[in-house]
């Protein structure tokens, strides 16, 4: 079901928009959430100015590979504890060289949550203090969730059976059961 | 076991006189078989007990668990696990780390057992069972439950890994801030014995329930034999003081290395010293071989009273949390220490006559 | 080796200042595959890093293989002690994206498992924070009744871990008479037990010791790290999603939020008051199960004829859920097949364990492992 809080964004973005200006490329509407589109280059302005503005809680910072388009979407979603609202911050990044500013030394938790995704979905975050692999083991090749990621035959002498597998030529889906 | 030397001889000659075998023993090596044979049945006897014991810890934290403890080998009580326990322990393969300091390592456990099993010589269980009556009985005991400490920081050294280091080092300073207390909690019984040998401290309570040095001087008295309680448990690293093997933290601490016959050396010693604790807090406060009514004496009254207050300890080890290094500690220098000095102190105004 | 060249060797080797230690991945306490990499001088501690990723399996590249349905096995596996939250909010996440709406029998029905999973998962917190603290008998009580709603859910829906029960479009049986009779039976039973378990563990002198004033966690660092759940609402800030962001049913419902204290007489935020959180928000559940049991109406449990879902493309929802251990939110972008483009899974313990290195330095190493069995963490959603 849709958040309640989904249009609690509204105020802000019309406020952002009017500070950043072209900069701010769209800001939509999904059921969730507020989302403000924004150019590469103001990734970390943005964020300064929506904590400044009370958005303490970094709830998560993820990507999402588009590789038709030669894409990929690195999205924030913020919160704010005390006037409880929700907004959602998006970039498009190109694919081949993905890179943002780092959103650590606003909020420790971005620390984290901007490993993994340098981890899993290779995109660099300039300016953080420790930017190597979370999740996969320090010596790992590529990055898992991109949708070109073809993982290794062996690691270690561990074989991998799921290359077995041809994933890339399945039977299609049908539409209903 | 002087009696036994005196009664050996007369013994084989029975013996070959019934059988007709001619064993001859050379009268200068009687005093050894004898000491053999005291040695071996002592250490007979604690490994029983320890094993008994096991089993009566297990099948109790099972009943405070609401669960039924061992209840397969050996028929409906489970009897036979300690005896299963005790051979699966025997045959497990033989680990030395690689790196593990080989000599320390091989020798560590014995001085824990040897600390326990030299407190037994002093230990008498009635008027006429013991093995030496020592005049020094008590500071015997005490001084020899100290070699305990030299096994403990060996085997933490010498397993080369620092989580058995760090269990080693907490061993040792609880152990030794526990000595204080344990010492100076018997020196009221000992100014009201006058006497330092076990024997003629239990005689000293003989005559019913309120002879026991508890109930005779029950303040001062009974507050030593709850400290010398609380710093037996601790000397033992028995919960809540069980911070060095603190399964939590620490993967078993100072003997994570060991396993098999080396491992189930500290693991009897522990038991063993938990009887030996009990009885001496017996003997010490609580009469002895001496029943409740006047006249009533013998070994099973010592038994029953070892027996609850090994109970006791069960039930706290399974009913608290454990206190942390420091606090521990701090228990034993700032709080037991002050208020034993205070009974010391307090009952040699009262023993004075 | 003879004793000479060893102790020649011992003077090289032996540095007296820090100790690094490994608290490693196999450990008798820490909740999971966790590492933690242990600077200490003596037994205070200077730094704890915490290594993860043993347990991963990379279930969002899984997901953008899958079709929507087939996912949900999947999310019951990452937090597998409180599997029907993560059901619920991947679900959740879909029927948003896809815009589907649930009939509201099954909205009371993912409720109940909701909070009946919770009251197993705080259990099982409750249970392994005594065996961490050296109190091994709370963890046998604390099992007698998980025990029980084990049971309850397995009469629901065949499974007592990983249940699969709450699906894309409502959940997947409708209850039987038996089942609400013994429901009530729980629902009366239980707040006796809590007592019981706040008699032997919470105010225990021993266990207050250790973890009152221990690994104190200010309001303001638990929000920049993002902590959220009872460790946050344990240092003083009462946000919980349910009551802020409602969602299903839960705006129909009355139940306190519970925060930290100082009645025990120490900080707020520390150890204790995350662990009394947990113990209050039982009591919470049990309320929440009352009224549903009452307000439950009669109807259908599945949307009807949902088949494989296929939403518009490049819809995208980020649903965020009240989890037992704190904020679960599923983000789910579609690219208009029937496969998702992207499964991003918010997990609260990731965020919650990162914390650790703030909060523990300057205490010992027993504290250590206090603070990470109260923080509550499960390695299978911190590693997905």
């Amino acid at each position: 079901m849709p958040s309640t809080l989904a249009a609690t964004g509204q105020s802000i973005a019309g406020r952002a928009k009017s500070q950043f200006g072209e900069k701010i490329l769209a800001v939509e509407q999904s059921p969730s959430d507020v989302v403000l589109k924004v150019d590469p280059t103001v990734w970390r302005a943005v964020h300064q100015f929506l904590k400044d503005d009370g958005f303490d809680l970094l709830h998560s910072v993820s990507a999402v590979d588009w590789i038709k388009d030669g894409r990929c979407w690195v999205v924030t979603h913020l919160f704010d504890t005390k006037h409880l609202m929700r907004i959602s911050v998006k970039t498009e990044v190109p694919r081949d060289a993905a890179r943002v500013d780092s959103l650590a030394p606003l909020w420790s938790a971005a620390n984290w949550h901007e490993r993994e995704c340098f981890d899993l979905s290779g995109v660099t975050f300039d300016g953080h203090p420790d930017l190597r692999r979370i999740l996969c083991p320090d010596d790992w090749v590529g990055h898992a969730l991109r949708k070109d990621y073809k993982a290794p035959d062996h690691y270690h002498g561990i074989v991998n059976n799921v290359n077995l597998i041809d994933l890339d030529n399945r039977q299609p889906l049908p539409d209903t059961v | 076991m002087n009696e036994l030397a005196l009664n050996l001889p007369v013994w084989i000659d029975q013996v070959n006189a019934h059988t007709g075998l001619r064993i001859s023993v050379p009268a200068h090596l009687i005093p050894i078989l004898a000491m053999f044979l005291c040695a071996s049945i002592v250490a007979a006897a604690m490994g029983l007990s320890a094993a008994v014991l096991v089993w009566a810890e297990r099948k109790l934290a099972g009943h405070f668990q609401c669960r039924l403890g061992p209840v397969y080998v050996g028929g409906k009580f489970g009897w036979l696990q300690s005896i299963a326990d005790g051979i699966k322990l025997f045959l497990k393969e033989d680990l030395i780390p690689s790196d593990a300091d080989r000599p320390l390592f091989r020798i560590a456990p014995y001085p824990v057992v040897l600390g326990v099993l030299l407190a037994f010589i002093a230990f008498p269980i009635s008027e006429k069972l013991m093995v030496a009556d020592l005049n020094v009985g008590i500071f015997f005991i005490l001084a020899v439950l100290t070699v305990e400490v030299f096994g403990v920081i060996l085997a933490g050294w010498a397993s080369n890994n620092k989580w058995a280091l760090i269990g080693a080092m907490r061993a040792v300073a609880q152990m030794v801030s526990y000595e204080i207390p344990m010492g100076l909690a018997i020196l009221p019984v000992i100014m009201e014995a006058q006497s330092l040998s076990l024997k003629s401290i239990v005689n000293a309570q003989s005559g019913g329930i309120l002879q026991w040095y508890v109930f005779q001087s029950p303040v001062f008295i009974g507050i030593s034999f709850l400290i010398f309680f609380i710093a037996a448990l601790a000397s033992l690293k028995r919960a809540p003081f069980d911070l060095p093997e603190a399964e939590s933290e620490l993967t078993a601490g100072f003997h994570t290395e060991y396993s098999g016959m080396r491992f189930s050396f500290f693991f009897m010693a522990e038991y063993a010293g938990m009887i030996l604790v009990s009885g001496l807090a017996a003997l010490l406060y609580l009469g002895g071989w001496h029943g409740i009514f006047q006249g009533q004496a013998g070994p099973e009254w010592f038994l029953l009273k070892t027996s609850f207050l090994v109970f006791v300890m069960i039930w706290i080890r399974w009913t608290l949390p454990r206190l942390r290094i420091d606090q521990v500690v701090y228990l034993g220098w700032k709080v037991l220490t002050p208020f034993v000095l205070v009974c010391v102190v307090g009952q040699s105004f009262l023993a004075y006559k | 080796m003879n004793i000479a060249s060893s102790a020649a060797r011992i003077e090289q080797d032996v540095k007296t200042d820090e100790l690094v230690i490994n608290m490693g991945p196999q450990h008798p306490s820490t909740h999971g595959v966790l590492r933690v990499i242990l600077k200490v001088d003596g037994e205070i501690c200077l730094d704890a890093q915490p290594d993860i990723g043993y347990l991963h399996r990379c279930a969002e590249k899984i997901a953008e293989n899958l079709i929507y349905g087939m996912f949900v096995p999947y999310t019951d596996r990452m937090d597998y002690v409180s599997g029907m939250g993560c059901n619920l909010g991947y679900c959740m996440a879909v029927e948003t994206v896809a815009g589907i709406q649930i009939p509201p029998r099954a909205e009371y029905l993912r409720v109940i498992v909701t909070e009946l999973n919770r009251i197993a998962s705080h259990l099982l917190a409750f249970g392994t924070y005594g065996l961490d603290t050296g109190a091994i008998t709370p963890f046998l009580y604390g099992f007698r009744e998980r025990e029980l709603v084990l049971d309850l859910l397995e009469m629901l829906c065949g499974a007592r871990l990983t249940y699969s029960y709450i699906r894309i479009g409502g959940v997947d049986g409708d209850v039987t008479p038996d089942f609400m009779s013994k429901l009530k039976e729980f629902i009366d039973l239980f707040p006796k037990k809590i007592r019981e378990y706040n008699k032997l563990l919470t105010f225990n002198h021993i266990f207050m010791k250790r973890t009152t004033g221990v690994g104190v966690l200010p309001p303001d660092v638990a929000i920049a790290y993002g902590v959220t759940g009872p460790s946050l609402r344990g240092s003083g800030v009462k946000r919980d999603v349910r009551r802020d962001d409602p969602y299903s049913i839960y705006d129909k419902l009355e139940f306190d939020v519970p925060v930290g204290t100082t009645q025990h007489g120490g900080p707020i935020g520390d150890c204790w008051n995350r662990y009394h959180v947990r113990m209050r928000e039982l009591e919470e559940c049990v309320k929440i199960l009352q009224q549903c049991v009452q307000m439950m109406p009669p109807g259908p449990i599945m949307v009807e004829k949902l088949g494989r879902v296929k939403p518009a493309a490049k819809a995208e929802a980020y649903t965020r859920m009240e989890n037992a251990r704190g904020e679960l939110a599923f983000y789910v972008v579609s690219d208009g097949t029937m496969t998702p483009a992207r499964v991003k899974v918010r997990a609260p313990s990731f965020s919650n364990i990162s914390v650790l290195p703030e909060i523990v330095r300057g205490q010992m190493i027993a504290d250590v492992v206090a603070i990470i069995g109260s923080l509550d963490i499960v390695l299978g959603e911190i590693d997905r």
